[in-house]
């Protein structure tokens, strides 16, 4: 709570105890007012009451008197005569009795000496003098004339009429009507309100000095026997109600008179007052809600002398209701002052964080009068406007700074639109104001001009302006950026920490059929096609987090439910902190890709003239028939299967009826097997067949037999009856080979063998016609000597850039310079090799020869680069790129010039740390191609995400590509792919005239074959370039 | 020793310690003041005679003298204050009440007189009391229709004969005043009272006495010798601050019931005329 606020505390505290203390004040007042007003009653009604007893008593003195009769008794008694005072007794005593009943209680006859001749109260006690102490008494006697005032008496105090008894003038004694303060004090009750008790308080000190006896304490018993204390002190008595003289057993006081009246004779005010002889009205509480009006009266003798008091006191009416009503009304005047405090800090805290947000607000805030004069800035606006918040207070506004309004300059200070707020009284908007800076700047702001009403009218405006120079630049930036987002093709998906979706580009909406309206604050989810397991989403959020990235293809379903694959790549963006900010998504629907990929992958696995599955597929099919084989212990055949002259054919009657003469024999053949048996083409008119079941031979020789009774059978072709045979050849899993090639060599052995013994006939493999395993050991052997002796060089096949005709590179090809058999090709050695595993050290070898011969040229400026071959386990090595980056920089060679050459199918299984080694080679500039492409099972797109940047068609495609369809559009196929995937393509075997056109109208990008260069030494290789 | 001889044994054995105990004291005075008046009266005695004689004493009140003696017949009571007659009367039944002690006058004794008394200057002798209003004090009054009667007796009158009439005016001063007043012709009160009045003619015609004055009585079937005794040295013995006026502050006088024999003779003699005044 700041000082304001402690004040503000202070003052509604400070209030509601002054509220407290006058609305205690007031209640206060209004009883003492009421016992002011009871006092005034009860002083009414006593002298009422004495005025009317001393009329009773003149009328009564009167009447007694004027009986000549009493008259006469009475002398008699001043006589002696005590019959006399037993007569007047009996005279007086009928009257007397009536007066009783007028509360009046002494009828007192004297002598003129004063001497108590017949008391009417107590007639046995005569003889006593009573001119001494009684003053009204002796003044009656000494005036002749009637007295009248209060006076103790010698057991009763109360209010004596004193008359003179007079006998033809001469006075013959006194009489005497006593009124006992009892009666008075009693019809005090009676005529004050219910509860009301009248107390009658004598001076105990003038008691005992009226009551003048020779014996003090009989004098003191008598005195306690009729009066008590009162007021809880010594020096007032009471009247003893118990008393009969005073009251009678049925007088009960109420049970708060003892309270009360012990308060009372505390209160110091009334002590005070009766000190002084005064009296008065008082409130006096006993208790929280017993509050009384004490009503404090004197009397006072006929000389003035106050001897006794009326004591009144009754509970104040209704005191707890009426309290309780002033403290419900004190409550709420306390909750008025507490809300208006709490109002009034509200208020205060309200100004005070108006103030702070104004001085710490980064937007500018000043306040004009209605003469636009400034009257309050904050610190932003006088550091946006570059003047001290001094030179600005005072200064008009418009005048000073403001440049321009809505594109229009020197507006004058009457059209200023926010001075114009403090006429119009509405609020003024615009991003479109320019303000002048002290130094000249011109500023574009955003401004709202906001009219201060006070009582109806305005006050004065409060502006707040903003410089929206950068938020200017950074729309435009943003404008450039959006357009950016929305133009890019690939979908842009982009989602919070909690995978909802905060934005889309249009490609995705074109991509998914979802607006922004459908997507917005939803999750993927909605893309979900079904045909991914949970754990493959899994996966995904797995990478995402351990690797920040994922990629790779997904299906997807459209909004009109259609499922397509893209690809996608997922990045997640993290904040400062590293906390998850978002994720990005970029994605490109394949379905394009994939559509033509299946068909690439069709036409690579299948004969485009027969529809047969080609020897791709056939090995695929072998393996799943090995397998089935294997574990239903089963053998299986394999037919390879070759048409007996078939070439005549083809070469008598033209490549269509050979074409029409091999579909033909298809169907034969196809009318001879089951329907699970497996019938491939692998060339031009060789077919393979699969036997599941071999050893079952009364299916599969008759089979075989029907195989050759079937295509023995003549053939109508183009008018042309056609006879031609089948020599097959027949390996048996698992007696002739447990793998494909070597199930395929042997029937292909044997089915020479079947041709060789005249065709038209079938061939089982049997041990003689495998080859001498003894000369491969030895093979093997000098091979190892080889490395060691460095006779394996390196032969060089150019590669001709078919756009410039030149020859850019060129392909490395490792060759073995045998001692005995001269220069042998991979073909005849490799296989050693690769069994030897000597295949890394090959590679090391011709790397370094590679590396060596290019670092070799680029000193003699040849201008041209080498590539070499490297095989899956190569590149698998944790060590391959540092042992290229070492070798290239051993021999210090640009890498740009150095390129690799990896068999698609050594990629395809490679992991992500080895695509991640080739992506560091791709980086440091050194080429990467995909050998053989067509002879595996790679997918186009995933090779688009991989580093290669060209991509070299298998030679088997480019050296069929003329005579099959099939191959021609697969090459055309991957040429187009490749291009769309920016890869270049390099066609591998082209060794004729018609292939390089074929290509060149392909689009190909560069060709490398025998038509322009064999694989040759590198000395030949530098004449070719200087040809 | 015979069967019941055995059983007394045994129930004294077995109740020697409540015997043993000094009995608890419940006391009621005659009813003459009303019941807070008479209490304001008794309770400084009755405190020092639970004081030493180490048991609470209970307060008992009733509003007529029958009660009080029933009560005391009955054994509520066992400790009373009571006028002379209605001690003769409770004794003329039943015997074991015993006087304690008496309560002195204010001359010093603890007798009265009774006084026969009339209005006027001459004498009027006894035997004129024919046709004659009596003011009397109260029915069990000693100088009530008692003392009358005894006197009247002496001439051969009665209150119920001859005439005569009577009223019972509650007190001594209100006969006397009512034969001043000229209620009445004639009144019975303490011969002390009337002699108080004769300033105003009141005379005195005859006079009975002297009788017992007011005595405290115990109940010897709850209280024994012992305590009996102890009671009346402790009432001997109190004395009252002297500047309270009450009549306990005279003091009082060892009493017996010897004392009463003059009293029991005169009951005896009027009583039957008494008893038809009732």
């Amino acid at each position: 709570m700041n000082l304001s606020s402690r004040s503000i505390t202070v003052f509604a505290l400070t209030a509601s105890l002054l509220l407290a203390g006058l609305f205690a004040r007031l209640l206060f007042l209004e009883f003492e007012r009421e016992s002011t007003l009871t006092q005034a009653r009860l002083a009414a009604s006593y002298h009422s009451l004495l005025a009317g007893y001393r009329e009773f008593a003149d009328v009564t003195s009167q009447w007694l008197l004027s009986d000549e009769q009493t008259l006469v008794l009475m002398q008699r008694i001043l006589d002696g005569d005590n019959v006399a005072r037993g007569l007047l007794y009996r005279t007086w005593t009928p009257f007397y009795r009536s007066l009783r009943l007028k509360h009046v209680r002494q009828l007192h006859f004297m002598d003129a000496a004063g001497i108590s001749q017949l008391r009417m109260h107590a007639p046995h006690r005569s003889g006593d003098n009573l001119r001494s102490s009684r003053p009204l008494i002796k003044s009656v006697i000494v005036t002749g004339k009637p007295a009248s005032g209060f006076e103790n008496g010698a057991i009763f105090s109360g209010f004596r009429f004193v008359y003179p008894i007079k006998d033809r003038g001469r006075l013959l004694g006194v009489l005497e009507i006593g009124l006992s303060f009892a009666a008075i004090r009693r019809q005090l009750e009676n005529d004050a309100e219910t509860g009301t008790v009248v107390r009658f308080l004598l001076s105990r000190a003038d008691l005992l000095r009226t009551t003048r006896s020779p014996d003090e304490s009989s004098v003191s018993a008598l005195l306690d026997s009729l009066y008590m204390p009162a007021l809880g002190n010594r020096y007032f008595v009471t009247e003893n109600l118990a008393n009969p003289l005073f009251g009678t057993p049925e007088h009960v006081l109420p049970g708060y008179a003892q309270a009360v009246e012990l308060r009372i004779g505390q209160n110091i005010e009334v002590q005070r007052q009766m000190r002084d002889d005064g009296g008065g009205a008082h409130l006096i509480c006993t208790d929280w809600l017993d509050c009384f009006q004490v009503g404090l009266l004197p009397v006072k003798t006929r000389a003035g002398e106050t001897v006794a008091y009326i004591l009144s006191y009754a509970p104040v009416p209704h005191f707890a209701e009426r309290a309780w009503r002033q403290f419900l009304l004190l409550v709420a005047g306390i909750a008025a002052i507490t809300l208006l405090a709490l109002l009034l800090v509200q208020v205060k805290r309200t100004r005070r964080h108006m103030q702070m947000i104004g001085e710490h607000v980064g937007k500018g805030i000043y306040v004009i009068n209605p003469s636009g004069v400034i009257t309050y800035i904050n610190p932003a606006a006088s550091r946006i406007l570059g003047y001290r918040p001094e030179e600005l207070l005072q200064q008009h506004a418009h005048e000073l700074f403001h440049a321009e309004s809505e594109n229009v300059q020197n507006l004058p200070s009457a059209d200023c639109p926010i001075r114009k707020v403090t006429e119009i009284g509405q609020v003024y908007r615009s991003n479109n104001e320019v303000f002048l800076s002290k130094e000249g700047t011109r500023i574009p702001v955003e401004v709202t001009a906001s009219p201060i009403i006070e009582y109806g009218e305005v006050s004065s405006v409060v502006t707040v302006f903003d410089d929206i120079r950068e938020r200017l630049a950074a729309e435009a930036r943003m404008s450039e950026s959006s357009a950016a987002f929305d133009q890019t093709a690939e979908g842009l998906m982009i989602t919070d920490e909690k995978h909802r979706i905060t934005q889309i580009n249009r490609a995705f909406t074109e991509v998914t059929g979802y607006t922004q309206y459908d997507v917005l604050g939803k999750t993927p989810a909605v893309l979900a096609s079904g045909k991914h397991p949970a754990s493959f989403y899994q996966k995904i959020y797995n990478d995402l987090e351990s690797n920040g990235v994922w990629q790779g293809e997904i299906f997807n379903k459209r909004k009109n439910g259609e499922i397509y694959p893209e690809w996608l790549s997922i990045s997640v963006v993290r904040n400062a902190r590293g906390n998850v900010a978002s994720y990005v998504a970029v994605f490109r629907d394949i379905s394009d890709i994939k559509e033509k990929e299946n068909r690439l992958a069709y036409l690579a696995q299948h004969d485009a003239l027969t529809g047969l599955p080609n020897r791709n597929l056939l090995k695929d099919r072998l393996l799943h028939a090995m397998e089935r084989c294997r574990r239903q212990g089963v053998q299986l055949g394999v037919l390879f299967m070759d048409l007996d002259r078939f070439k005549k054919v083809n070469d008598s009657l033209g490549h269509d009826i050979g074409d029409e003469m091999l579909c033909e024999a298809v169907k034969r053949f196809r009318n001879n097997l089951r329907v699970d048996d497996t019938l491939a083409r692998i060339g031009g008119d060789e077919f393979v067949v699969l036997l599941e079941d071999w050893d079952d031979i009364n299916y599969s020789h008759v089979v075989v037999d029907k195989l050759l009774q079937t295509i023995s059978n003549p053939f109508e072709l183009g008018g042309h009856e056609v006879f031609v045979g089948l020599s097959i050849g027949v390996s048996v899993y698992p007696d002739d080979g447990e793998d494909c090639e070597t199930l395929l060599r042997n029937s292909d052995t044997a089915m020479y063998h079947a041709k060789h013994a005249g065709g038209n006939t079938w061939r089982r493999h049997n041990a003689v016609m495998e080859a001498d395993p003894v000369e491969r050991i030895r093979l093997e052997t000098e091979l190892r000597h080889a490395l060691e002796n460095g006779e394996l060089c390196l032969y060089y096949q150019p590669k001709l850039n078919l756009h410039t005709q030149q020859f850019n590179s060129v392909e490395a090809l490792v060759r073995w310079n045998h001692p005995t058999r001269g220069m042998l090709t991979p073909g005849d050695f490799l296989m050693i090799a690769e069994n030897g595993r000597m295949m890394h050290e090959i590679g090391i070898q011709v790397l370094r020869m590679a590396v060596s011969q290019l670092a070799e040229w680029c000193d003699r400026n040849i201008d041209i680069g080498i590539c070499i071959n490297v095989d899956g386990d190569s590149i698998g090595r944790h060590d391959f790129v540092e042992r290229v980056t070492g070798a290239l920089n051993e021999f210090d060679v640009d890498p740009n010039r150095f390129g690799i050459e990896i068999t698609e199918n050594a990629i395809a299984d490679q992991t992500v740390r080895v695509v991640n080694e080739l992506s560091r080679l791709d980086e440091m500039g050194i080429t990467l191609s995909i050998d053989d492409f067509g002879t595996g099972h790679s997918s186009l797109t995933r090779l688009k995400n991989l580093p290669f940047r060209i991509l070299k068609v298998d030679a088997s495609f480019i050296r069929g590509m003329l005579e099959e369809h099939s191959d021609k559009v697969i090459v055309g196929a991957t040429i187009a792919l490749a291009h769309e995937l920016h890869l270049q393509v390099v066609a591998e075997g082209v060794e004729t005239d018609g292939q390089l056109a074929e290509l060149r109208s392909m689009g190909c990008d560069a060709i490398q074959g025998y038509l322009f260069a064999r694989p040759m030494p590198p000395e030949q290789v530098e004449q070719l370039l200087l040809d | 020793m015979n069967h019941f001889s055995w059983r007394k044994i045994i129930l004294a054995i077995v109740f020697w310690p409540v015997v043993a105990m000094t009995a608890d004291l419940h006391f009621a005075p005659l009813p003459m003041l009303e019941e807070r008046a008479l209490r304001g009266q008794f309770s400084p005695l009755l405190e020092h005679i639970s004081y030493t004689q180490g048991t609470p004493v209970t307060w008992h009140y009733y509003p007529t003298y029958e009660e009080v003696i029933d009560a005391l017949v009955r054994g509520d009571v066992n400790l009373a204050y009571l006028g002379p007659l209605p001690y003769i009367e409770l004794t003329e039944q039943h015997d074991f009440f015993t006087p304690l002690a008496r309560v002195r006058e204010k001359d010093g004794t603890a007798a009265y007189e009774c006084a026969l008394t009339h209005f006027g200057a001459e004498e009027v002798p006894l035997q004129m009391l024919q046709h004659t209003r009596f003011a009397l004090t109260q029915p069990l009054s000693t100088c009530g229709s008692f003392a009358v009667s005894v006197m009247l007796s002496r001439v051969g009158l009665a209150l119920n004969t001859h005439g005569n009439r009577h009223d019972f005016t509650g007190g001594h001063d209100k006969a006397a005043l009512a034969v001043l007043a000229g209620d009445a012709d004639a009144a019975g009160l303490k011969a002390a009272i009337a002699k108080r009045y004769a300033s105003l003619g009141l005379r005195v015609i005859e006079t009975a006495g002297p009788y017992p004055g007011f005595a405290f009585i115990a109940d010897t079937r709850t209280l024994d010798a012992g305590e009996i005794q102890k009671l009346r040295e402790t009432l001997l013995e109190f004395t009252q601050d002297s500047n309270t006026e009450s009549w306990l502050s005279r003091g009082m006088i060892s009493a017996s019931d010897d004392e009463y024999e003059q009293l029991r003779a005169d009951w005896h003699q009027v009583k039957h005329i008494i008893s038809t005044l009732k």
